[in-house]
């Protein structure tokens, strides 16, 4: 049933969620948190079950601010009983402060009418829309929860991020030698990276290699990530280049590597 | 070995590992409600596990001893954005759980480590594992058991108290575990502390503090002997800190707490600034 919740003299009201808006709302979750990395990619599915779903969200509190002008969604969020804003999502369509505004007043006033003793709201560090807006509104800015990462597969990370920028790789002809001296159980000890004019293969190292890199588990994991710049770690001697003189290529290797972005994690993505 | 429904993983010092069956569920739910109470019961198993499109009951280890489950272990797929276009599969680590009586035996490990050396984890081809950790755990365990180390977040958290209702709950906690503990009863015995917690954009929290417990007292806000002003991001932090003390010296000295009361009182209140600490945090 719709259900028209505020009426306002702007271009926008709010109104609850509908089956088929799902989406609508999947767009403007991509326009809000599209340049982040570290969350979970959403399929309609998915959202359903992470927001919809979830025990304490009914469809009655999820709020959708909708542009007059051409009845499109422009922002979200999801809100639960908890007290938890599971997700809050502002489109790049229309006046992004004036919307973050309706949805966080929205939410704050459906969670006092419902009892809840706190609110809690993720959002991107950067995002001063919703800074200036929780500011207003009398919230605390806190430390979330941390991330923690562990690669389960060198090989297929290394393979997967090499074959994305594989331009960059042009004109490179390498056999590159990975070595952990501290490799878990579940990861391989020693492997090997064929590149070959932008193209890259995982192979058995066989003969001599044009670089070996020997490494420990979390200095590799650390690079990749971006936690810890290669050159740092060749320094400090966490990683051993062999030729040494062919350090310019690891570091040029690295620079490819790394996995750029920081990650943004929606509440709905903690569980 | 195998890693079918139901089969020994591992038999290690009278704990049996092995992957979740249907009728362990009852016992899975109890264990993670003991282990996180008042934040997991069992309608959030249900639809965290159960009710989860990508829920693989073969990604869930329990430990068993005697029949009992006494750790359980879960692994959810998802596909992962790591980088621009890059979406990888990955493990989210989710609810690692070991029953208090069974706890400093190596479970927590063999738990962690027992799903990256099964068959059904080698099957979802996961490039990565990730997990937002207990911070008391993250050394002693997931760090030397399973080399995680932190990502780069440009997450940040906002938050605002409406009222202290949650703090009731906490406070028979607290009370509860007064009453039981005999050395905790005669080092607050003769004690009475009135503490008013004033938080930024929060209803005043005022604290009576004796030697039978914890209650909520309006009239403290007119008589406190202790004001303890601080912001919520603050006191938040200090309940996640080990060395209390660093913590409080180093929120005061940046003028991020204010404490006002007698220096007698002071000592009171740090001295039992643990029976805040529980109920706070």
């Amino acid at each position: 049933m719709y259900a028209c919740l505020w009426l306002n003299v702007t271009e926008y009201y709010v109104r609850t969620f509908q089956d088929g808006d799902e989406e609508e709302i999947l767009r403007v979750f991509e326009e809000c948190h599209g340049k982040y990395v570290g969350y979970v990619v959403r399929t309609p599915e998915y959202w359903r079950w992470c927001c919809l779903d979830r025990p304490d969200v009914t469809a009655e509190s999820v709020f959708l601010v909708v542009s007059r002008s051409n009845e499109r969604i422009v922002g979200y969020s999801v809100v639960g009983k908890s007290g938890n804003i599971w997700e809050l999502g502002v489109g790049r369509e229309g006046d992004s402060e004036e919307i973050a505004e309706l949805l966080l007043s929205k939410a704050s006033d459906w969670l006092v009418r419902v009892g809840a003793s706190q609110i809690n709201l993720h959002a991107p560090i950067d995002d001063e829309n919703i800074r200036v807006m929780c500011e207003k509104l009398g919230f605390d800015e806190c430390r979330p929860p941390d991330v923690y990462v562990s690669v389960l597969d060198f090989q297929r990370l290394i393979l997967w991020m090499l074959q994305r920028r594989n331009d960059e790789l042009k004109s490179v002809e390498e056999v590159v030698e990975f070595r952990l001296k501290d490799a878990p159980t579940w990861v391989k000890d020693s492997f090997g990276l064929r590149i070959d004019d932008g193209s890259a293969e995982i192979v058995e190292v066989v003969g001599k290699p044009t670089i070996s890199v020997e490494t420990d588990t979390v200095t590799l994991a650390k690079m990749l990530l971006q936690k810890k710049s290669p050159l740092s770690a060749l320094v400090r001697g966490k990683v051993k280049v062999k030729p040494f003189w062919r350090f310019r290529s690891f570091l040029k290797l690295f620079s490819v590597l790394s996995l750029e972005g920081s990650w943004f994690t929606p509440l709905s993505d903690y569980g | 070995m195998d890693d079918k429904q139901g089969i020994c993983l591992k038999q290690d010092s009278g704990y049996l590992f092995r992957v979740l069956k249907n009728e362990d569920e009852d016992g899975v739910k109890a264990l993670i409600k003991s282990v996180f109470s008042g934040f997991l019961d069992g309608d959030y198993w249900e639809w965290k596990y159960k009710r989860n499109p990508d829920f693989d009951s073969s990604l869930v280890v329990v430990a068993e001893r005697n029949g009992e489950i006494v750790g359980c272990n879960h692994w959810l797929v998802r596909d992962l954005k790591l980088s621009g276009d890059l979406a990888v599969k990955a493990v989210l680590g989710a609810d690692v759980a070991v029953d208090s009586r069974h706890r400093r035996r190596g479970l927590g490990k063999s738990l962690l480590l027992l799903l990256r050396s099964s068959k059904a984890f080698k099957r979802k081809k996961a490039v990565i594992s990730y997990m937002y950790p207990n911070p008391d755990v993250i050394n002693p365990l997931y760090k030397p058991a399973a080399f995680y180390i932190a990502a780069p977040s440009l997450t940040t958290r906002y938050a605002k108290i409406l009222s202290w209702d949650k703090v009731g709950k906490r406070i028979e906690k607290v009370n509860r575990r007064i009453r039981s503990d005999r050395e905790l009863q005669v080092k607050m015995s003769g004690l009475r502390l009135n503490v008013l917690f004033q938080i930024d954009g929060a209803p005043p929290l005022p604290l009576r503090l004796a030697e039978s417990g914890l209650e909520i007292d309006e009239a403290v806000v007119a008589d406190p002997d202790v004001v303890f002003s601080v912001d919520l991001g603050t006191l938040l932090s200090l309940g996640r800190v080990k060395r209390k003390v660093f913590g409080l010296i180093r929120a005061w000295l940046s003028g991020r707490l204010q404490i006002k009361g007698s220096w007698m009182n002071l000592v009171k209140l740090y001295r039992n600034f643990w029976v805040f600490r529980e109920i706070l945090s």
